[in-house]
């Protein structure tokens, strides 16, 4: 049985897969998205809250506090770097760059996933 | 990858919410129950309309990501429905949150009880928004308004969620504490938070208030119930919460005073049993 509000993190996992659908088609359209706006609404703050499980406004006592492993901080600022390349994305030399930063964060996904599949 | 595996699962999901049966003596809590099938029905037409949404985009790098992120979802909304239509809490907890909602006037509130890892209340509508916020719908159904429709249905036929921990199921000494996370719903909807005029201004105030109150209405019952469960998880003050030794000190206080007007009617052998109790456990925890 299912046992805690994990839909934070689910929450963090669609914006960031928003972040990779909106370089995937903008690889293609050359032009900015409305996917790529929601993954530049992510904050740095709100990943750390849902990873630590930080909902607690109506729970009976408050969470235990969690620290970040370093895979997580890792992975935080993987979207960090991403979101800061696609805010300069005119800037961008190569398509390759665009690829690569898809594959980095794709694979940083999992980490989510994985915080998500232990709670 | 295609996306045919991510309509089988969400056919899948969809067969096992109507699946799990809803069979209660009790017309109130039936339908509560199924009110809740019917919400997170709808809350499976939004994703599969995110779904739609995706498929008529071209993603040749990240198609497989999508399939990820909507099978992932379909699986924690079955998992969500299932915390609450498999909740192990005996019907005559539901009777007494009923009765207690019916006592404070919210005659028509639907609620349902839902087993996870702690005490907490929440509603259907939060935990979809908790789901989907600031994720917008997929481009080529967003002028469609599809999804808009269904979110709105579920929060017009929103109800509250009350969470207890797994393990208290069985344990009706941990019953009134369902009512803390009852009155959380009235307290929003009452807006019960104009009671703070004159109160220190601190953060977890609402989570005092609402202690007292539930010992107010519960009696030494309630006291009890948080003393004994808070000692499992004896926690300092927090940005939302007083500490446990605050907790109890409240409690102890209130009770003195609802001694004093004469508002207890047990037997004074058991109220000063309870009070030595309640006195040891804070004694205990404030000197460590």
């Amino acid at each position: 049985m299912q046992t805690k509000n994990s839909f934070p993190l689910q929450n963090i996992i669609g914006r960031i897969t928003h972040g990779l659908i909106g370089l995937d088609i903008f690889l293609k359209e050359k032009k900015t998205n409305t996917y790529l706006d929601d993954f530049l609404t992510l904050k740095e703050e709100e990943i750390k809250a849902a990873l630590v499980s930080a909902y607690a406004r109506t729970k009976l006592v408050p969470p235990a506090e969690i620290q970040l492993s370093e895979e997580q901080s890792a992975t935080i600022k993987c979207v960090i770097r991403t979101q800061k390349m696609i805010s300069n994305l005119d800037k961008v030399n190569s398509e390759k760059e665009i690829e690569a930063s898809i594959e980095e964060l794709g694979m940083k996904l999992d980490v989510i996933y994985q915080a998500m599949l232990s709670e | 990858m295609s996306f045919d595996v991510v309509i089988e699962s969400f056919t899948r999901t969809e067969a096992h919410i109507k699946e799990v049966p809803v069979d209660i003596p009790y017309r109130f809590q039936m339908q509560a129950l199924n009110r809740a099938k019917e919400l997170y029905l709808v809350w499976l037409d939004v994703y599969k309309a995110y779904a739609d949404g995706y498929r008529k985009e071209i993603l040749p790098r990240t198609k497989r990501h999508v399939v990820r992120m909507l099978n992932s979802f379909a699986d924690k909304l079955e998992g969500k429905v299932r915390e609450v239509l498999e909740a192990r809490m005996p019907n005559e907890a539901y009777i007494l949150v009923n009765e207690f909602f019916k006592q404070l006037g919210q005659k028509m509130v639907t609620f349902v009880l839902a087993e996870g890892t702690s005490f907490e209340q929440t509603s259907i509508f939060r935990l979809l928004s908790d789901s989907l916020s600031r994720i917008g719908a997929p481009r080529p159904v967003r002028a469609s308004g599809s999804i808009d429709i269904y979110i709105e249905k579920i929060r017009n036929r929103d109800i509250p969620v009350i969470y207890y921990e797994q393990g208290q199921y069985d344990n009706v000494l941990s019953w009134p504490l369902l009512l803390h996370e009852a009155f959380h719903h009235v307290f929003a909807t009452e807006r019960l938070d104009r009671l703070s005029k004159g109160c220190p201004k601190v953060s977890w105030l609402e989570e005092a208030l609402i202690d007292m109150y539930i010992v107010n209405y519960f009696g030494p019952a309630y006291a009890l119930s948080l003393a004994t469960y808070l000692q499992g998880c004896p926690h300092e003050t927090t940005f939302s919460h007083p500490s446990f030794t605050a907790r109890i000190f409240i409690a102890l206080q209130y009770l003195s005073r609802m001694k004093k007007d004469n508002k207890l009617l047990l037997s004074s052998n058991h109220i000063s049993d309870l009070y030595d109790y309640l006195l040891k456990v804070w004694d205990e925890y404030k000197k460590s």
